[in-house]
């Protein structure tokens, strides 16, 4: 559904993805891994429209993306749940998902948005309340809420359980499983490599802006190279 | 007692216009940290907008209405010609480029116009005093007032109430995110600077009714003064640019109404060094916006 081909992006003088080719096809679940700064967010960014790519090209549902704004990008039917949350901390929850809904019918919007407040309960309960004021997990259940409000067909997550609390990790990833089963298309970058590969389809590992491993995650749980870089003992 | 009313009333009118000047200047620079230099020139687009409809015929109100749509279409105007190639510049490059269209602007004024005042003459009522219980207050600065707050709460209505108006506070907080929600950047930002054309042209109108007058500078000054009221409020701050504005407007009729007349001539650096005075005690201004949290 998403093809991804020697995606090359600059970062001011950096040349931070370099070549980067990935796809997700319909229905899957594809882990973005790597360490800090091998690229993965600026590969995600670059893919909804906010970083200038300097070569390759992305499709997505038989469309090409490259150069179209963030706004058409995600207009196409893909969701963003970008690195640090970014939710309006000064606009309540209520706020937060009507913008998110409205790029869809209103008819839409009001049926999407009961449906994630039921999936969401703690959403429903804080729903006047200041965005800001949220706890990171419900920031995070906010941001996941406001991306899938829409009804995209990808969803993108960026480090969805970045600064969690243990229990709200084991929740986001229970989440992620629970979209999968409901067939959501994902693609997600961590830095928990563990519990990505438990929940992914396939991988791709990058290192230093390019793709050094790429395959089906039960191959990666089990690969000498992943396991001495990330599951050292 | 009366003059101490009479004179709240002139802070008020005067502070609520500098407040409108301001509230413009902030949902500009909140959204694309633009300080619009230029925004004066918007304000002395509706003052001759006022002036030519009358001269065309036109009676007051439809005049005023004419004039205050063409401070909306000249914002509007603005941003498509001279600011929407610099998206994303830093905000001196913007600070620059609003001095040009300012300058520029002003040279068409006063070759195209003239550079010497116009007058406007505007229905007698205007410039009539109300009698309110044995005090006499002047007309227009009562409805400046009332003009001011019903356009400060019509704007509070719509940045609470309206998809868009969340939109544009949201916009202040983190403009690539709304984006990636696939909101048009394009129609928030033109949002933005139409209603900043808007309060320009009711600042506009209520200024020429004020002073009957409209000239290529009308804009220059009090919108000075709209930006000392937002650095005072607390640069982009919505709620601190209108309290900045009342702030600046009241010690300005206070120090003119109650100096001694050896101080007048130093009005000005009074109403600074107060301002000063206060930046020193809140550096953020009185109100400053609140600052998205990043992790």
């Amino acid at each position: 559904m998403l093809t991804v081909s020697d995606l090359t992006v600059d970062y001011g003088p950096v040349r931070a993805v370099r070549g980067v080719s990935l796809d997700v096809g319909e229905g899957e679940v594809v882990a973005l891994l790597g360490a800090n700064g091998a690229g993965k967010t600026t590969t995600l960014m670059a893919i909804a429209g906010l970083r200038k790519v300097a070569a390759g090209s992305v499709t997505f549902a038989g469309r090409a993306l490259l150069g179209l704004p963030p706004e058409e990008i995600v207009r196409t039917g893909i969701g963003v749940a970008p690195e640090g949350r970014r939710i309006f901390a000064g606009l309540t929850v209520d706020e937060n998902l009507r913008l998110a809904g409205s790029i869809v019918a209103p008819e839409v919007e009001i049926a999407r948005r009961e449906a994630l407040l039921d999936r969401f309960p703690i959403l429903r309960e804080r729903y006047r309340q200041r965005a800001g004021l949220l706890s990171g997990g419900e920031q995070q259940m906010l941001a996941v809420a406001r991306a899938l409000l829409p009804g995209p067909r990808l969803l993108m997550l960026d480090e969805p359980s970045l600064g969690l609390a243990p229990q709200m990790v084991d929740l986001v990833f229970d989440l992620i499983a629970e979209l999968k089963a409901e067939g959501v298309t994902i693609l997600l970058v961590e830095q928990n490599v563990a519990r990505s590969l438990e929940v992914a389809d396939r991988a791709v590992v990058l290192a230093n802006g390019q793709v050094a491993l790429a395959g089906p995650a039960a191959d990666l749980r089990n690969d000498d190279q992943v396991r001495a870089a990330y599951f050292a003992a | 007692m009366e003059i101490a009313l009479q004179q709240t009333l002139n802070a008020l009118s005067l502070g609520g216009i500098y407040a409108l000047l301001a509230l413009g200047l902030a949902i500009v620079f909140s959204i694309v940290r633009l300080i619009n230099f230029a925004h004066g020139e918007i304000m002395t687009m509706g003052g001759y907008g006022v002036f030519l409809s009358l001269a065309l015929g036109l009676p007051a109100l439809p005049a005023m209405v004419v004039g205050v749509g063409i401070s909306v279409m000249a914002a509007v105007a603005m941003e498509k010609v001279a600011f929407r190639a610099m998206r994303g510049a830093s905000v001196v490059t913007l600070l620059i480029t609003s001095f040009a269209v300012s300058e520029l602007l002003k040279v068409l004024f006063q070759n195209g116009i003239s550079a010497r005042p116009k007058p406007i003459s505007l229905p007698p009522v205007l410039s009539s005093t109300l009698d309110f219980g044995g005090v006499t207050l002047p007309v227009i600065a009562v409805v400046s007032i009332v003009v001011t707050l019903t356009a400060l709460l019509g704007l509070t209505l719509l940045l609470r109430r309206t998809v868009l108006g969340v939109a544009m506070r949201a916009a202040a907080e983190d403009f690539d995110m709304l984006r990636l929600l696939g909101l048009k950047a394009n129609v928030v930002v033109a949002t933005a600077f139409a209603i900043s054309g808007l309060l320009a042209g009711i600042a506009a109108v209520l200024w020429t009714g004020q002073r009957g007058s409209v000239d290529p500078l009308m804009g220059f000054f009090p919108v000075l003064k709209a930006f000392i009221a937002t650095v005072l409020g607390g640069l982009g701050s919505l709620g601190g640019a209108v309290l900045g504005g009342f702030v600046v407007g009241a010690i300005e009729v206070f120090s003119q109404a109650f100096l001694p007349p050896a101080l007048a001539p130093y009005r000005d650096a009074i109403v600074l060094s107060c301002v000063i005075a206060l930046l020193l005690l809140r550096p953020d201004g009185l109100l400053p916006p609140a600052k998205s949290i990043r992790s």
